[in-house]
């Protein structure tokens, strides 16, 4: 006869966090595969018919630092599209860029946000394509949190 | 497991990431020399005017402040100077070092207290520092920490050595320097890290738990406006393993949704959390289990000539004082209650949090109350009505402004519930880039719930006072960025 045992909470909290960790990695793994971008593909957008990829999609970061992010535009055959307005609105701060429309494909620019506040807090940026709007949330959080 | 067998654990990943990425660093990115050393801090200068003197060290110091009767005006200045350097021969690998200088008041008659994460701040008296021409001097390391990206999988990279973390929730169960490492994963739509830390009792600490931590937090950017995260904690009390019979652990999961919605008057930025707490340890001398849950829901708005948002907080309690809810004959005990060791996430107000003006512990932001985890030494639980607003009225000055309902969710021994009502303004000076000054105040009705309630005396077991003060408090503060 087998006796069942009941795991500990310990070990099966352990198990939750390794699976957790496990799907996100397989996920993040799966995502992007092939492409310049990692990350979701965001679009047609209209009327160009363009596919929009953002990255980093997601920025922790402290008032000190000054975070990049690129958009990159796309046809639906993956290849870039030069020449395409990219607009950005930061709900806080300012968001940076040499140029507003895409070379090579891709729009590179640099937020920048004011101290604020000590307790962490999350403030957003909308790069808009066309119709398409994608939103990065930004974690702003105290210089010594190293999350 | 217990933390003897995590280190052979920890040992053996490094030193297979070191071997695989010594084989892969042929091919290593390596920065021109002068981007190799990254030199950076801030000095911060500030001051603090407050009745919130009549916190004691009994009482949970000065970040466990209660309201008193009659209470003294308090006011210090202090100074601090953090440096830190980052060696990055390339983009795949770093070493950091960060250290701080000062963190010292200096005011005739105020005692030592403790920071916002609980260490010793002491006041260097005079002859050795605080008087006027004297010296003082207060030198720490703060984080001390490799990090470099793991070869075998692209985004995952690996932290190891005295870091700081802080919880996506801000209950800020960590939020200081410890040792420990971390496992983080950063690709696409995914973020996620496992972290392990240890809290030692003893050189630099006079009161953190010997303790082990576990967490895993992943988030998901489900589509263009919104993105998900799941969240589990487990602390695992070493201090106190064996006594009575157990190991007391505490454990949270926890979930948070944040999203961008569209509106008439602009963008409205939503954020939803909802935490389940459960675990076992002592209530009193007796072993007992807690459970409890904490949820959230926020909305700000931004408005073509500033934000305003409002907060609505939940957090599980039970009615009673904690001499009723831990005293009795029984051995078990069980408590519907939440608990956060080190509990701050009362987010927005100055006051009842540790606000945005003076980042002190001078409020009502207790992690150690009476002593048992609960927000200050009560079990009742609290419910919360945030409102707030910024107003970018120039280019380089915003102001602020806060208004909080503080309501105990459940009744205390008297059968209180209001606990009082917050008022917060304050401003934020961007002098020059990098070099700002911020200044403002709070104040805070105390409620009946204050009034000869034993949860709010500095011992948990005497009643309080019956007519506690109103609590204010003014700061300044003004800091240099550099790096």
């Amino acid at each position: 006869m087998i006796s069942a045992k009941p795991l500990p909470p310990f070990v099966a909290g352990m198990l939750v966090c390794l699976g957790w960790l496990a799907w996100s990695v397989a996920l993040g793994a799966t995502q992007g595969c092939g492409s310049r971008m990692a990350g979701h593909r965001y679009g047609p957008t209209m009327p160009g018919g363009y596919y929009v990829r953002v990255e980093p999609r997601a920025v922790t970061m402290a008032h000190n630092q000054r975070p990049q992010l690129t958009v990159a535009v796309e046809d639906a055959a993956g290849r870039p599209v030069e020449d395409v307005l990219v607009m950005f609105t930061p709900s806080e701060g300012t968001f940076t860029t040499g140029s507003s429309r895409t070379r090579g494909g891709t729009v590179v620019g640099t937020f920048v946000v004011d101290p604020g506040s000590d307790s962490p807090r999350t403030a957003f940026l909308v790069a808009t394509v066309e119709n398409v709007e994608v939103t990065v949330f930004i974690d702003i959080v105290p210089v010594v949190y190293q999350r | 497991m217990t933390a003897g067998k995590m280190y052979p654990i920890v040992v053996l990943c490094l030193v297979l990431g070191l071997l695989v990425s010594q084989a892969w660093g042929q091919n290593l990115s390596v920065f021109p020399k002068e981007e190799i050393l990254l030199v950076g801090g801030d000095f911060r200068l500030r001051s603090v005017t407050s009745n919130i003197a009549g916190a004691n060290l009994l009482g949970g110091g000065e970040s466990g402040g209660f309201p008193t009767q009659d209470s003294a005006t308090k006011s210090f200045f202090d100074t601090r100077l953090r440096l830190y350097w980052d060696f990055r021969p390339s983009d795949l690998l770093r070493v950091h070092y960060r250290m701080e200088i000062g963190d010292v008041r200096f005011g005739g008659g105020t005692e030592n207290g403790s920071d916002v994460t609980g260490n010793l701040v002491p006041v260097i008296g005079p002859g050795s520092g605080g008087g006027v021409g004297a010296d003082g001097v207060n030198v720490e390391t703060k984080n001390i920490f490799l990090e470099f990206a793991m070869p075998f999988l692209q985004g995952l990279s690996f932290r190891g050595g005295i870091f700081g973390y802080g919880d996506r929730y801000d209950f800020n169960i960590l939020a200081d320097d410890f040792a420990g490492f971390q496992l983080l994963y950063k690709r696409g739509d995914v973020e996620a890290h496992f972290v392990y830390l240890k809290f030692f009792e003893g050189a630099t600490r006079d009161n953190a738990d010997d303790s082990d931590w576990f967490g895993i937090d992943g988030q998901l950017q489900i589509n263009e406006t919104t993105r998900a995260a799941a969240t589990f904690y487990y602390w695992l009390d070493q201090e106190h393993k064996g006594t009575l019979g157990l190991t007391p652990y505490q454990y949270w999961i926890a979930s948070e949704v944040t999203s961008r919605l569209t509106s008439r008057l602009g963008p409205i930025q939503v954020r939803g959390y909802a935490i389940y707490n459960h675990g076992e340890g002592y209530f009193g001398r007796r072993h007992g289990t807690n459970s409890g849950a904490n949820v959230s829901l926020s909305g700000d708005v931004s408005l073509s000539f500033g934000t305003a948002g409002i907060q609505v907080q939940y957090i599980t309690g039970q009615h009673g004082s904690k001499l009723q809810l831990e005293g009795g004959s029984k051995d078990n005990k069980s408590i519907g209650a939440w608990l956060g060791y080190f509990n701050r996430m009362y987010q927005g107000p100055e006051i009842i949090s540790l606000g945005p003006i003076i980042d002190v512990g001078d409020g009502f932001s207790s992690k150690w109350g009476t002593g048992n985890g609960f927000y200050n030494g009560d079990y009742n639980g609290r419910l919360l009505f945030i409102a707030r607003s910024a107003f970018p009225v120039l280019p380089s000055l915003s102001l602020h402004a806060v208004g909080a309902y503080d309501r105990a969710a459940a009744g205390n021994a008297n059968g209180d519930h209001n606990r009082g009502v917050e008022f917060d303004l304050w401003a934020q000076w961007n002098i020059y880039p990098k070099l700002w000054f911020r200044f403002g105040g709070g104040y805070y009705i105390t409620g009946d719930w204050w009034k000869n309630n034993s949860d709010a005396s500095f011992d948990g077991r005497r009643p309080g006072v019956p007519h506690p003060d109103n609590i204010w408090q003014f700061g300044t503060r003004l800091q240099y960025d550099f790096g």
